[in-house]
C-alpha cells in the first residue's frame, strides 16, 4: 500500500516504515525521519525530530483525506492520496467532471441574493450570488465568461460550509 | 447604588463588563439568543435569560424583551456594551422611563452625536474642526450624485447611525456610487436598523486618532489621552496602540482640550470617545463621537491604570469622577490586536465554526479579552471579532516584541483566524518604525500576505503530522489495536482461518 501526500504544488511519497509506541520512522520521498510523536487525541501533535520540537495542529478538511495543518503560524492544506482516492479521481476525470466548474460556499452562512438562473450567460467578474455571514456580505463572482448550468441554492436559505451553490459549464 | 446589572450584549464585551461587576460586588444578568445558549457570557453571569431567535433583530436588538428581562430579574441597571443598542437613544430613553439606569450618556447626547449630521453642526458651534461634507441625509441615489459632484471625489459614504466601520464605503469614481450607496445602506439597515447615509469629503492619508473621555454628572470632564487606530482594513480597526507614535505633548494637550470641549457641548456624562482624523501636518478634524464603551478601551486602561467600566458604573451611580485631569499619566506603551474569525488567505472570508482547541497566551504584560472555549460554536449571526489581545511594555519596542511572542503563543484551531496576518503586521517595517496611516494595510499588502519562510523540511513535518493523523483515524474506524494498518488484514485472515479450523 503506498500513499502520496499533496501539499501545495508538491506531491511526495510517504511511508510508515516502523512504529514502536511514540517512536516512528517515516520516509518522505527518499528522506527517512526518526520521530517521537505524541498527541492529545484531538489533532494536536507534539513532534520531536532531531531534537527540534514542533507543536502542530491537524484539523480535518473537506474530507477524511484532506487536512489543514497549522505549525508555527504557517498553514498548509494537505491531501493524503491513497488507492481509493486515486481511483475516484480517475473515475471523475473519465466522466468529465471538473471540480473547478462548481462554486462552493466556503463558510456557513445565509444566501442573501441569487442573481442568476440556470441557462443565463454571464461575463467574467459578474456577481452570481451573495452570501451573508457574521454581518459581512461576500459576493461570489464568475471567474470567466460562461453559461450557468445549475443554481443549487435559493434566497434566504441557510447554507453550510462546503455546500454547492452554482455549477457553470 | 446599582446592585444587579443586566448586560444587553454578548461575546467578549459582555464578559468584560461582568468582570468589573464581579469586582464591585454587583450581581450580573445575561441575555441570550438561540445561537448563544452555550456562550461564555451566559455561563459567566449569575443569571441568564433567553430573549429570542438568533438574528440580532430578534434578540439583542429587541428593546422590549431586554426591558422585560431587567424587570423580571430585578436588575437596576443595563449596560449595553458596544454595538447592538449601545448607541440607541430611544433605548436609553426607554430605560429611563422604566426606572432602569442606562449605563451610558443621556438620550439627548446619544441622539445628537448619533446623528452624525447634527453632531457635525454641534461641533462647529463648539469650535471643534470638522471634515467638509453633506449637510443633510442622502434621501435618494439622484441626490447622492448631486452632493458628490458638489463636494468632489473621492468621498466617503457613511451610515448616519453608523459606527465601527459598518455601513461605510469609499467612492473614488462616479461609476461606483450606486453600488457603494446600496451596499452601505443594506449594511446599515442590518447593523443599525436605519439605512440613512451621508457623504463626507475623503481626507487622503489620514491618521485615525481618538481620545477617551470620562465625564460625571457634575460637569467634570477629563480625557484619558489618545489611541492610535490607523491600522484598518476596510474601515475596520485591526490594531490599536497608545501612545500614538505621531503624538507630541503639545498636540495631545490641544486635541485633549478639544475632545473635552466636544463632550461638554452635549452635556456629556459617562465614557465616550472622540474620533479625529489627523493629516501628516498634524491638522485634525472631528470625525465622530462614540457615545459608548469602545472595543479598544483596554489599551487606555493599561497605560493610565483606570478601569473604564468601573468608572462608567460609578458615574451612573451619581458619583463624582475618581480622577482629576492632572492625575492622568500615561505609563509605558500598550498595543491591542483584534482577532477575527476570518481567512486572510481567502480574501478575509468570515470563518464561523466550532473551536476545536484554544490556548491563550499568558505571562507578564498580557491580557486577553475573549469569549471562546473548546467546543463552542462561533455563530454566523454576529460580529467576526472573537478575541482581543492586549499587551503592555515599558517602551513601544518592548510592547511590539511582546505582541510577537503572544501571537505565536495564541493557538486557535477549528476556525480560521487573522492571527498570522496580525503577526505579519508586527514585522512590517512601517509599523515597527511607527510610520503609518490608514493606508498601512493597502500599502504593505504584499508584505503582509507573504508567507513566512518555510523550507522543505517544515513542509515534510506538516505532511508527516497529517499522515499520522490520517492513519490514526483509519485505525479508529477499523477494530485494530496496532498502529501499522497495513498488516492487520493479514492477521484478520489468519484469525478467520484459525477459527474455521475449529
Amino acid at each position: 500500500m503506498d500513499f502520496e501526500v499533496i501539499i501545495g504544488e508538491r506531491t511526495a511519497k510517504i511511508n510508515l516504515l516502523e512504529s514502536t509506541g511514540n517512536l516512528l520512522r517515516i520516509a518522505v520521498d527518499d528522506k527517512v525521519y526518526e520521530l517521537d510523536s505524541v498527541t492529545t487525541g484531538n489533532g494536536v501533535y507534539s513532534i520531536i525530530s532531531n531534537g527540534k520540537s514542533y507543536d502542530i495542529d491537524v484539523v480535518q478538511g473537506k474530507s477524511k483525506k484532506h487536512f489543514i495543518v497549522n505549525s508555527d503560524m504557517n498553514e498548509y492544506k494537505v491531501e493524503i492520496e491513497d488507492a481509493e482516492s486515486r481511483y475516484m479521481k480517475a473515475m471523475n476525470k473519465a466522466k468529465g467532471f471538473d471540480e473547478g466548474n462548481t462554486i462552493y460556499c466556503p463558510m456557513p452562512g445565509k444566501i442573501v441574493k441569487v442573481l442568476v438562473a440556470a441557462g443565463d450567460t454571464v461575463e467574467a467578474g459578474q456577481t452570481l450570488v451573495i452570501v451573508s455571514a457574521m454581518k459581512m456580505e461576500s459576493e461570489f463572482k464568475a471567474s470567466k465568461a460562461c453559461v450557468i448550468k445549475e443554481v443549487a441554492v435559493k434566497e434566504d436559505e441557510t447554507v453550510t460550509g462546503g455546500q454547492k451553490m452554482i455549477v457553470i459549464e | 447604588m446599582i446592585k444587579k446589572l443586566l448586560v444587553a450584549n454578548r461575546g467578549e464585551i459582555a464578559v468584560r463588563v461582568m468582570r468589573s461587576c464581579k469586582e464591585m460586588g454587583i450581581k450580573t444578568v445575561a441575555v441570550y439568543s438561540d445561537a448563544d445558549r452555550k456562550a461564555k457570557h451566559v455561563r459567566y453571569a449569575d443569571e441568564a435569560y433567553y430573549i429570542g431567535a438568533s438574528p440580532s433583530s430578534e434578540s439583542y436588538l429587541r428593546k422590549d424583551k431586554i426591558i422585560e428581562v431587567a424587570k423580571k430579574s430585578g436588575a437596576d441597571a443595563i449596560h449595553p456594551g458596544y454595538g447592538f443598542l449601545s448607541e440607541n437613544g430611544d433605548f436609553a430613553q426607554l430605560c429611563e422611563d422604566e426606572g432602569i439606569i442606562f449605563i451610558g450618556p443621556s438620550p439627548y447626547a446619544i441622539h445628537t452625536m448619533g446623528d452624525k449630521i447634527t453632531a457635525r453642526q454641534t461641533m462647529m458651534e463648539a469650535g471643534v474642526p470638522v471634515v467638509p461634507g453633506s449637510k443633510e441625509k442622502i434621501s435618494s441615489e439622484k441626490r447622492a450624485m448631486e452632493v458628490i459632484r458638489q463636494i468632489g471625489l473621492p468621498v466617503m459614504i457613511k451610515a448616519s447611525a453608523g459606527g465601527g466601520g459598518k455601513g461605510m464605503r469609499m467612492v473614488k469614481e462616479e461609476s461606483e456610487v450606486i453600488s457603494a450607496l446600496r451596499g452601505a445602506r443594506s449594511e446599515a439597515k442590518s447593523a443599525f436598523g436605519d439605512d440613512a447615509v451621508y457623504v463626507e469629503k475623503y481626507i487622503s492619508s489620514p491618521h485615525h486618532i481618538e481620545f477617551q473621555i470620562l465625564a460625571d454628572k457634575f460637569g467634570n470632564t477629563i480625557h484619558l489621552c489618545e489611541r492610535e487606530c490607523s491600522v484598518q482594513r476596510r474601515h475596520q480597526k485591526v490594531v490599536e496602540e497608545t501612545p500614538s507614535p505621531l503624538m507630541t505633548a503639545e498636540l495631545r494637550e490641544k486635541m485633549g482640550r478639544d475632545a473635552v470641549a466636544a463632550a461638554k457641548a452635549v452635556n456629556y456624562y459617562g465614557a465616550g470617545t472622540i474620533e479625529f482624523l489627523v493629516d501628516d501636518d498634524l491638522n485634525y478634524y472631528f470625525l465622530e463621537m462614540n457615545t459608548r464603551l469602545q472595543v479598544e478601551h483596554p489599551i487606555t486602561e493599561r497605560v493610565v491604570g483606570v478601569d473604564i467600566v468601573r468608572e462608567q458604573i460609578n458615574i451612573a451611580n451619581g458619583l463624582p469622577l475618581t480622577y482629576a485631569q492632572d492625575k492622568i499619566r500615561q505609563r509605558g506603551h500598550s498595543i491591542e490586536c483584534r482577532i477575527y474569525a476570518e481567512d486572510p488567505e481567502n480574501n478575509f472570508m468570515p470563518s464561523p465554526g466550532i473551536i476545536k482547541e484554544i490556548v491563550e497566551p499568558l505571562g507578564l504584560g498580557v491580557r486577553t479579552d475573549g469569549y471562546m472555549y473548546e467546543g463552542f460554536e462561533i455563530p454566523i449571526f454576529y460580529d467576526p471579532m472573537i478575541s482581543k489581545l492586549i499587551v503592555w511594555g515599558e517602551t513601544r519596542m518592548e510592547a511590539i516584541m511582546r505582541m510577537r511572542r503572544v501571537l505565536d503563543e495564541y493557538k486557535i484551531s477549528g476556525v480560521k483566524t487573522s492571527l498570522s496576518f496580525l503577526r505579519s503586521i508586527m514585522e512590517t517595517p512601517d509599523f515597527v518604525e511607527g510610520n503609518y496611516n490608514t493606508h498601512f494595510i493597502e500599502k504593505n499588502f504584499d508584505f503582509l500576505m507573504s508567507k513566512r519562510n518555510c523550507d522543505k523540511h517544515c513542509e515534510d513535518i506538516a505532511m508527516i503530522a497529517a499522515f499520522v493523523e490520517y492513519l490514526s483515524k483509519l485505525e479508529k474506524t477499523q477494530p485494530t489495536t496496532q498502529f501499522d494498518v497495513y498488516f492487520n488484514k493479514w492477521k484478520d485472515v489468519g484469525r478467520i482461518k484459525a477459527a474455521m479450523r475449529i
